[in-house]
């Protein structure tokens, strides 16, 4: 029992080394010309130190902050289809999907114009009701600007948007380059 | 994004996916093709996410409405964005375990240094596992329908709130302005 545990774990921490090594692949793509070795061999040393099953020190949670009262100016998008690039996921091409999305749950994010960060939104106008949230749904793709509380957390950052600035409506107009997203439905 | 922020939080996340799948048993979950996609299986206790980063905590955890996150034991918040479903989200398969603990089965997915996870399976704790698929199951049921009807399997395309939206805004959104595909 314990060797067939073993070896399953085995097995999940060779899926984890191999999605590191295309992560790594994938980020310097992204960031060319950016080179961090430090923080690339802490990652690798955390994830020997995962392998020797020293797992929960090496995933540490980050504590509880006092939140950060942001600016951000950026486009209403579907968070998972944006963060799984299952298809291009900005801007009028996906506005439908985008709605879709959001009546059926997913959650809604803002993705900031000056450094594409996503900021998943956890209030509206100070309403924590943000799932399925008609009102927020109807924002879908629109260029907004919003101020707001920010919580970071195991690598997502949460935004409680305390109020909505202005919203300019859909300004990114992708169609033109991706036509209706996804196709064939 | 600037470099070393970008670096910090995908060095943050790759220890966490790392970790996650050591820690984690054999999953049944399915492959999407993910990016950085980690199969895993682990129990964790359903959060309202706001009640943990801000202490606002009503007991229901927000009735489904709010967001739900899924806490571990040692801490980490995973955020749960998507189920099993077509274009929809783990909220309805979460929230009748409020401040429960449970086991669920997915993928954990990075990109852009974030970390998420999407929901296959959700087993209460001694209990059975079940598909996480509710929302649809939910959204036929409301209707009258079975699951497996084609309408509710293709809930989007026949969802009232939906169409009211896109006969207004038009499929690409911009309707008003004349621009249809």
């Amino acid at each position: 029992m314990l060797a067939k545990s073993a070896a399953r774990a085995n097995i999940n921490g060779n899926k984890a080394r191999d999605a590191i090594a295309r992560g790594t692949l994938r980020d310097e793509n992204r960031n060319a010309g950016v080179k961090n070795m430090r923080l690339i061999g802490l990652a690798a040393a955390g994830l020997v130190a995962g392998g020797m099953g020293l797992a929960a020190v090496a995933a540490a949670p980050a504590s509880a902050a006092e939140p950060q009262r942001i600016t951000v100016t950026g486009e209403v998008i579907d968070s998972w289809c944006y963060l799984s690039e299952i298809m291009w996921a900005t801007g009028s091409a996906h506005h439908r999907c985008a709605v879709w999305c959001a009546r059926g749950g997913v959650p809604v994010g803002i993705l900031s114009e000056d450094d594409e960060e996503v900021y998943v939104v956890l209030m509206m106008e100070n309403n924590p009701d943000v799932i399925g949230n008609k009102a927020i749904f109807r924002m879908q793709t629109n260029e907004v600007v919003v101020t707001g509380d920010l919580y970071v957390r195991d690598s997502v950052n949460y935004l409680a948007v305390n109020e909505i600035v202005e919203d300019h409506g859909i300004v990114n107009y992708s169609h033109e380059d991706f036509d209706v997203q996804p196709g064939g439905l | 994004m600037p470099a070393h922020r970008t670096m910090t939080r995908f060095a943050a996340a790759l220890l966490f996916a790392g970790s996650m799948a050591v820690a984690g048993v054999a999953s049944a979950a399915n492959s999407w093709g993910l990016p950085d996609e980690v199969e895993a299986r682990f129990d964790a206790k359903v959060t309202d996410v706001l009640c943990v980063l801000s202490g606002d905590c009503p007991e229901d955890c927000g009735a489904g409405n709010r967001l739900l996150g899924l806490m571990q034991d040692d801490g980490t918040l995973v955020l749960p964005l998507k189920n099993a479903g077509p274009f929809t989200g783990p909220t309805v398969d979460l929230i009748p375990f409020c401040n429960q603990r449970i086991t669920v089965d997915g993928l954990f997915t990075t990109n852009y240094g974030i970390t998420t996870f999407a929901v296959q399976f959700v087993r209460p704790e001694g209990g059975k596992w079940r598909g996480a698929n509710a929302f649809v199951r939910q959204w036929a049921k409301e209707r009258g329908l079975e699951a497996k009807d084609k309408k509710a399997r293709r809930w989007m395309r026949n969802d009232e709130a939906i169409l009211e939206l896109i006969e207004e805004q038009g499929v690409l959104g911009l309707k008003s302005e004349g621009i249809t595909p």
